[in-house]
């Protein structure tokens, strides 16, 4: 009769625990829609966003939840403004 | 805490019961090496022994052999071996296991 080698028969099994981590929601998509030097059109959306990460400027309006949509047919340009903010506007087309 | 007990006969230094009960928590399960260490000695030395009227337990967080009181100068060598293999994990593991003889 020969015995089988448990090399953790002495061991606790206390170690194997749960978490109560491991949950996450779905990623939002948030970002740019349309390019710098892209073409859109009036009321396509440019930038969602949460809180004015980017400002917006000529021929764009924000939204409800802070997203950026353009006013006119025309193209996309991001620009500085002052030392740390970013805004966007749409240069219509002639 | 692992504690090992070694039981002898009054007369003679033959020994006539092992047994080692508790945990070492010394890691993790699956990482535990003085759990490791203990666990092939008694269950190699159990193999090893050769008489066939001992009384066997070998599971989770308990191993005893007793009953020895026939055993052949073998088996006393084996379990003497054993003895001395616990001793040597207990020098350098005294936070781990500790050992009761009488």
């Amino acid at each position: 009769m020969m015995f089988k080698l448990d090399l953790q028969l002495f061991a606790s099994k206390k170690g194997v625990g749960s978490t109560k981590n491991g949950r996450d929601s779905a990623g939002r998509r948030l970002g740019a829609k349309v390019g710098d030097g892209q073409w859109c059109h009036a009321g396509s959306i440019i930038y969602r966003q949460r809180g004015t990460r980017i400002y917006p400027g000529e021929n764009t309006k924000k939204g409800k939840d802070d997203t950026i949509f353009a006013l006119v047919n025309g193209k996309v340009k991001y620009e500085r403004l002052g030392k740390d903010r970013t805004i966007v506007r749409v240069v219509a087309d002639k | 805490m692992i504690t090992v007990i070694i039981k002898k006969h009054e007369n003679s230094d033959k020994i006539r019961l092992i047994e080692v009960k508790g945990h070492a928590d010394s890691a993790p399960y699956g990482k535990d090496l003085v759990c490791a260490a203990v666990s092939a000695v008694m269950t190699g030395g159990f193999n090893a022994l050769q008489g066939h009227d001992y009384r066997f337990i070998l599971e989770d967080g308990h191993a005893l052999v007793e009953d020895l009181d026939e055993c052949s100068d073998y088996d006393s060598v084996v379990l003497k071996t054993i003895e001395t293999q616990l001793q040597t994990i207990y020098e350098s593991n005294k936070e781990f296991i500790t050992i009761c003889k009488d």
